[in-house]
């Protein structure tokens, strides 16, 4: 054979080639099941992890005068937001909270609280209260992580800002094996009850789901259903009658500072760490600090009142409340 | 029994030849040749054998896969066969009389110069070669399988020869 027909036999279209070739496509093929497993598989994971990124492991509260609870995941990302009162409902039109960082959301709800009108952020004697409460003992080191980062980010700002952790106490641990329920709830839900004691006993309610216990609490106070546009409008007005006020102020009409915008029923407090095993002392530590000015059931109708007063708006029709926005 | 593998390798033992001269003159390149005539030969093994299909004639379904998978490639890669216009080759010209000459020529690089001088020479001129070379096809036959005039074929044939030979020179040069 001469070398011409050779170099066409051993180079075009040559059978060895085509046979190579489907030999090494056939192996490749992967058997159906294992697409089914591998399928399976993946939506498994993605299952649980959703879980887990749902899992609530750190309840933050935030009072001003609206007072809210912002449930924090493994990644300290916000999952849920609940409102306890009115003012709480007004902040959050329009926001959305959900997937921001603990201490961004904190920012931006005391952003908002200062441009309606909430509290003045410059005043040394007024303060954000913001509560960590710890699910677990073992997470401490994070709160503790937590707290520097708010006061970090506010501290930057020169706002007034107070930020105490709420510690397990032996009690709570008990309660949360007896309960079968998370710490977190624990501690939760015994905020809830000595702000609201219509509520009744937190036993009935440590087994009830949040979102359950949320209803309750507006039911009980009564929190007027406002649709989301209304919320805005309101909240929009809210924040116009503040900047009337405020330049005003600038423009130097001798005015004082206008104390119906201040939320007179938190007042600074001095910055404490709990720590494991405290007893039910820093409950009457917190509520003797409030006491100096007045009792939180005070302080919410004050507040209320005061906000009617501004918004010199007619009452909303009553029943049962609905969150804000973010929840 | 047989199992798919040993009826797969007597199937395209006995067909391989015929199917690859129908695809080469219908494409291009001759590498899409070789692309089209896998493609059809794994499809069949995947799709037929292994699926334990008995096909009464093998040959007349290659034969129709190809025109399918030709089909796509026309659609897909917008290459139609060139058509070369006959008129172009209609001079009658004389086949030099040295033509085996030139083969014997060409003969004497190795099979590597020869192919990489092969890989150089127009398209239409690989597939002439080939089909002379590669599957022993007549001018005759060539001709049916292209459309053009075995003239125009012999022509063709004759130049590519001479310039392969050109080509081996320079390079070795």
């Amino acid at each position: 054979m001469s070398n011409m027909k050779m170099a066409f036999e051993r180079n075009l279209l040559n059978p060895q080639t085509t046979m190579d070739h489907i030999q090494r496509r056939s192996m490749k093929r992967r058997p159906k099941w294992l697409w089914a497993t591998s399928l399976v598989a993946t939506l498994v994971l993605a299952a649980i992890a959703y879980g887990v990124y749902q899992v609530p492991t750190t309840f933050i509260s935030v009072d001003i005068n609206p007072s809210i609870v912002l449930s924090t995941n493994l990644f300290d990302r916000i999952i849920h937001v609940e409102t306890l009162n009115e003012d709480a409902q007004l902040l959050l039109a329009n926001l959305n909270l959900k997937g921001m960082t603990a201490e961004k959301a904190v920012e931006v709800l005391a952003e908002e609280a200062d441009k309606m009108g909430y509290i003045d952020l410059l005043a040394e004697e007024d303060a954000i209260l913001v509560t960590l409460y710890a699910p677990s003992a073992d997470s401490e080191a994070k709160l503790q992580r937590l707290t520097e980062r708010i006061q970090t980010r506010f501290e930057e700002r020169k706002f007034a800002i107070n930020v105490m952790t709420q510690g397990v106490t032996a009690e709570s641990k008990e309660l949360a094996t007896q309960f079968d329920v998370s710490l977190g709830k624990i501690l939760f839900v015994d905020k809830l009850v000595e702000k609201f004691p219509e509520l009744g006993s937190a036993d009935q309610l440590y087994n009830l789901p949040v979102r359950e216990i949320m209803s309750l609490v507006h039911a009980t106070e009564g929190l007027p259903v406002m649709n989301q546009a209304q919320l805005e409008q309101k909240k929009q007005e809210m924040i116009q009658k503040e900047e009337q006020i405020k330049n005003q102020e600038q423009n130097g009409n001798g005015q004082p500072n206008n104390q119906q915008n201040k939320n007179s029923d938190v007042n600074a407090v001095q910055t404490q760490d709990q720590t494991k095993d405290q007893t039910q002392l820093q409950t009457q530590d917190q509520t003797k600090a409030q006491d100096q000015t007045c009792t939180p059931d005070q302080d919410q109708d004050q507040t209320q009142d005061q906000t009617r007063d501004q918004l010199s708006k007619p009452d909303t029709s009553g029943g049962t409340g609905t969150n804000g926005n973010g929840s | 029994m047989e199992t798919a593998n040993e009826r797969f390798e007597k199937i395209f033992l006995e067909t391989n030849e015929k199917i690859s001269k129908f695809v080469l003159f219908r494409v291009a390149q001759t590498k899409d040749a070789e692309d089209i005539v896998q493609e059809v030969y794994l499809r069949f093994y995947q799709r037929v054998l292994c699926k334990g299909k008995e096909i009464a004639d093998p040959l007349s379904y290659l034969f129709e896969m190809s025109r399918n998978e030709l089909k796509e490639y026309y659609r897909f890669k917008k290459n139609a066969p060139v058509l070369f216009q006959d008129q172009e080759l209609n001079l009658l010209e004389n086949i030099p009389d040295d033509s085996d000459v030139e083969l014997e020529a060409i003969n004497r690089y190795t099979i590597d110069e020869i192919w990489q001088a092969v890989t150089n020479l127009d398209a239409m001129d690989q597939k002439i070669l080939g089909g002379k070379f590669r599957f022993d096809m007549t001018f005759k036959e060539i001709s049916e399988s292209t459309g053009w005039s075995e003239n125009s074929i012999k022509t063709r044939y004759y130049r590519a020869l001479a310039q392969l030979r050109k080509c081996l020179k320079e390079e070795e040069a």
